[in-house]
């Protein structure tokens, strides 16, 4: 039985949490509380003055920077393709490979592959996949007789490539979450709704994926969350181009700080992202959690 | 398994009262004390390795390839004979990671004693604009370098009026082509007007060829094209007004001339189709596989091509026909860090780095052409060297790529405008006024007092 939880209790639990405590306020809240304090600064990041505009970074951003509306809803559009695509392929590869299917082993490391290649990798794999002149891809359309688009170089197109690239290397975790949830979905509770006459889809949809409930809602937060820290991958092929038009958010304000040396600037677009973080992740949580 | 199974000989006690925890904070304190000091011992440590090498300092150059890549050592080494008791330690990183590294050391306690850096508002300029670099005026004097140096090499030394740099290279940059496509195509001259240009490239296309390999991605390849396109179509001297941010873009016809002219380079498929997300990197290679004839690269070139298994014999290049009479060109120089504490020694090692005679001992290994006046390129460097040195001889003035010339921000813009040009999303006719309101912009916001125009002599 567990003890009562008492004051002298929570005090004895005190030295077993302050390394994580110290750790925790130095690493991630004073960090966090410092870029919210320079976000009221006009700084180049070297110079030893820093001038205080208040909320000029701010009002800057919202009304005069047609870049980080772009930013902003390439975000939104980067979350809901993350929501969407590498869960629906990460379920349909788990669904796939959870029965007796000849090579199961070999195609489940096939699939995870990907999702343990560094992203900065990804990005080169990609950036060649997609070049115009040598480009796997692109000798593949012009093979079977299609036309190629200009993957990364169209403005239209250029984020929708690189979120190809995400899906590729973000679905084998899928799969492998969805896989383990797969395991603990009731054998019984399948046969019996196929003796009742309930067909395959049925089976899945009234008895697989409401067991893989807390699967679905693990997938879903990773898939929040990494959709909206998206940087690397954007970086390394398009560098937020052609003309800013695959910018996010974090790419926005790395460009702003550490190419324009804004630091005011990019501190703000980085605190509009932690904020537009909370503000999805947070009530997702909360009911996730209410309804667990 | 039960607990009474596993092999702990101490109890676990079920519940740690307060007693507990302050017996555990009495164990932790003096641990966290001790760790301190032993902190406190090996910043002492360092103390004790920095005063060994109180007379080393640090300088940090460009990663780069050249015929002996590590020509900044041998300089270094012959200049630490002469002096005992000195050391340098040389870092070296690539391009981008370069300015990425210096930009977060520069004003530190790790910013090196010396560094490279290009001239130019937006890259040199910046570090001079933070205070991270001193004036070197009293060492000009004191070396006599105002006399040492070519008029084009000094001006970009220049940055508010003061001296901050001492060149150690300068770069010139021109269209590189393959000779055999060239003469495949039916072109027998190489361009000396832009209407030459023109028909020589389409000619190429004619013949089935790109004939400017491009790769889009980070934009500063595509910034070369632009830059003298402004300049052919503004003139030198309103060139010039619209890099110091004093001219009107969106009013200079000759600015709407420019990305009308830029919008037919890509129309007309002088460009290579899609190259907008195509790394800059992959440009040589589609020259050497013949799928592109011409690239817009810098005396560097040279080095490239025989470092890639190239034969230099079918390459040859030309500047860029602006009709300007100015040479697109730029320079490479020395700072001395802020924060040094050598700044004498920094100081000597440049001015024997840059001597004529540490120069002539290494004509042609750290770069094509040298700023220091009377240095002869060596009878056995490649015919492509003689060839430079003798454009640069022949040319009075000079300007700068817009990453050097032009405010970080306003940069920005440069090559968001000219890619919108490029893929459509903006008419050539609107750019100009596009350009001039993100100028009015950034002008806007800078505080007063700020250096918003390009600095540096008007070369």
């Amino acid at each position: 039985m567990l003890p009562p939880k008492t004051s002298s209790g929570r005090c004895g639990a005190l030295p077993f949490l302050l390394p994580a405590l110290i750790i925790y306020t130095t690493l991630v809240f004073y960090p966090t509380l410092e870029v919210i304090f320079l976000s009221l600064f006009r700084w180049d990041g070297i110079s030893a003055v820093r001038a205080f505009v208040w909320f000029d970074n701010y009002v800057r951003i919202f009304t005069e920077d047609a870049i980080f509306w772009r930013a902003l809803g390439n975000s939104a559009i980067w979350m809901l393709l993350s929501l969407t695509v590498p869960t629906a392929i990460g379920f349909a590869l788990a669904l796939a490979l959870n029965g007796p299917v000849f090579g199961r082993a070999i195609f489940r490391i096939i699939f995870y592959l990907p999702a343990v290649i560094a992203s900065i990798a990804v990005a080169a794999i990609w950036s060649w996949m997609y070049n115009p002149s040598f480009g796997f891809v692109n000798g593949l359309l012009s093979y079977v007789g299609w036309g190629a688009p200009d993957w990364l170089g169209s403005h239209k197109l250029a984020l929708f490539s690189v979120f190809i690239a995400s899906a590729w290397a973000g679905s084998g975790t899928n799969m492998l979450l969805f896989l383990a949830g797969l395991q603990g979905v009731s054998t019984e509770l399948q046969e019996a709704a196929k003796v009742d006459g309930a067909t395959r889809l049925q089976v899945l949809w009234h008895v697989t994926i409401p067991s893989l409930r807390q699967t679905f809602i693990v997938v879903f937060s990773l898939a929040i969350v990494n959709s909206l820290k998206a940087f690397d991958l954007i970086y390394g092929m398009t560098a937020g181009g052609p003309g800013d038009s695959s910018q996010v958010l974090a790419s926005w304000s790395y460009t702003q700080a550490f190419s324009y040396r804004n630091f005011g600037t990019g501190a703000a677009i980085a605190v509009v992202l932690l904020a537009v973080t909370l503000m999805v992740v947070v009530p997702y949580v909360r009911w996730s959690s209410n309804e667990e | 398994m039960t607990a009474s199974s596993t092999k702990t000989t101490h109890p676990i006690p079920e519940q740690i009262d307060r007693r507990t925890a302050l017996r555990h904070l009495a164990v932790a304190l003096p641990l966290l004390l001790a760790g301190a000091c032993r902190r406190t011992s090996g910043s002492g440590e360092a103390a004790a390795v920095r005063t060994k090498r109180a007379t080393a300092f640090t300088l940090w150059v460009l990663e780069e390839n050249m015929e002996a890549p590590d020509i900044y050592q041998q300089i270094a080494d012959e200049f630490m004979a002469l002096n005992p008791g000195v050391g340098i330690v040389i870092e070296r990183r690539a391009n981008d990671a370069y300015k990425e590294a210096l930009r977060l050391a520069i004003n530190t306690p790790v910013a090196p004693d010396g560094f490279f850096s290009w001239s130019g508002i937006g890259l040199g300029g910046f570090y001079v604009n933070a205070g991270g670099a001193i004036p070197l005026t009293g060492y000009y004097k004191q070396y006599e370098w105002a006399r040492r140096f070519t008029p084009a090499a000094l001006s970009g030394t220049f940055f508010n009026g003061v001296q901050y740099g001492i060149p150690f290279r300068v770069r010139a940059m021109g269209l590189y082509f393959r000779k055999d496509i060239f003469a495949a195509a039916g072109i027998t001259a190489k361009p000396v007007s832009y209407e030459d240009l023109i028909a020589a490239n389409e000619k190429l296309v004619k013949a089935g060829h790109v004939p400017l390999g491009m790769g889009g991605k980070f934009g500063w390849m595509l910034m070369r094209l632009m830059d003298s396109l402004l300049e052919m179509t503004c003139g030198a001297k309103t060139h010039d007004a619209l890099r110091s941010l004093d001219a009107d873009w969106g009013a200079e016809a000759g600015v709407t001339a420019a990305y009308v002219e830029l919008k037919r380079w890509t129309d007309r498929a002088y460009l290579p189709a899609d190259f907008l997300g195509v790394d800059p990197a992959h440009v040589r290679d589609n020259v050497y596989q013949g799928k592109a004839v011409m690239m817009y690269e810098g005396d560097w070139m040279t080095d490239y091509l025989r470092a890639d298994g190239m034969k230099l014999e079918d390459y040859d290049f030309f500047e860029f026909p602006t009709g300007t009479g100015r040479l697109s060109f730029f320079t490479e120089m020395f700072f001395i860090g802020a924060t040094s504490s050598q700044r004498d020694t920094v100081a000597r090692f440049y001015d024997f780095w840059t001597s004529p005679a540490t120069q002539q001992r290494h004509a042609g290994k750290f770069g094509t052409i040298s700023p220091t006046v009377g240095v002869e390129i060596s009878s056995s460097a490649p015919a492509q060297n003689k060839q430079w040195q003798e454009i640069v001889s022949r040319y009075s003035g000079t300007y700068v790529p817009a990453d050097q010339a032009l405010p970080l921000e306003v940069f920005g813009s440069y090559l968001r405008v000219q890619a919108d040009v490029v893929s459509g999303a903006l008419r050539p006719e609107v750019a100009g006024a596009t350009m001039q309101a993100e100028i009015v912009a950034y002008k806007a916001r800078q505080p007063a007092g700020a250096a918003t125009a390009a600095i540096g002599r008007k070369s």
